[in-house]
């Protein structure tokens, strides 16, 4: 679970700046804008659970 | 997960980062944000391992319960709060994360208090 996330993110996140590249160069700016933010929604999708998991983890473990 | 495929883990995260923060640094914080739980979960397991062997030490020296838990949750506090502060200082917010770090030892102080006072009254008793 934990590896392929990462690899998961850096893909999307490659793949994101491929497609800006490419809608840039032939003319259309704003979707390439639309592009990085669905792309950051989608990865804010997968961390946000992972981050909240830590944090509910962290609170039974030190009992805050 | 040993100590080697910590590292390896954490190095391979650090590369992917730098890749992808040329471009776009929202990913690059994204990813270490994710290394760093992904080796807190792997780590998590021996702490609570860590937990309950002290907790058996104190019951063996009789220690009062509130003063392992007090300390126990100024750990996590700390853990808490430097990993939002260093989060903070590499995406190159410095004032955010010297906010949450001035409150994290608030909250430390807090937490402290009642030790201070059971202690100022043992030596008031002893000492009156």
């Amino acid at each position: 679970m934990s590896v392929n996330m990462i690899f998961k993110i850096a893909a999307v996140g490659i793949l994101v700046t491929i497609l800006g590249q490419v809608l840039k160069h032939s003319g259309r700016e704003e979707h390439a804008f639309l592009i990085s933010l669905a792309g950051l929604v989608l990865v804010l999708l997968w961390v946000v659970p992972y981050i909240y998991e830590l944090f509910t983890t962290v609170q039974t473990l030190f009992e805050l | 997960m040993n100590i080697v495929q910590l590292s390896l883990f954490a190095v391979a995260g650090v590369l992917l980062a730098i890749v992808v923060k040329k471009e776009r640094p929202e990913y690059g914080i994204l990813l270490s944000m994710v290394v760093c739980v992904c080796i807190f979960f792997s780590v998590a397991g021996r702490l609570s391992i860590l937990t309950e062997s002290v907790n058996r030490l104190r019951e063996l020296a009789a220690m009062d319960k509130g003063y392992f838990r007090t300390i126990l949750k100024m750990i996590g506090i700390t853990y808490v709060a430097q990993f939002a502060v260093n989060l903070c200082k590499d995406a190159g917010y410095a004032t955010i994360a010297a906010q949450i770090e001035m409150f994290s030892k608030l909250s430390i102080l807090l937490l402290a208090l009642p030790v201070i006072e059971a202690f100022l009254d043992l030596i008031l008793t002893v000492a009156a």
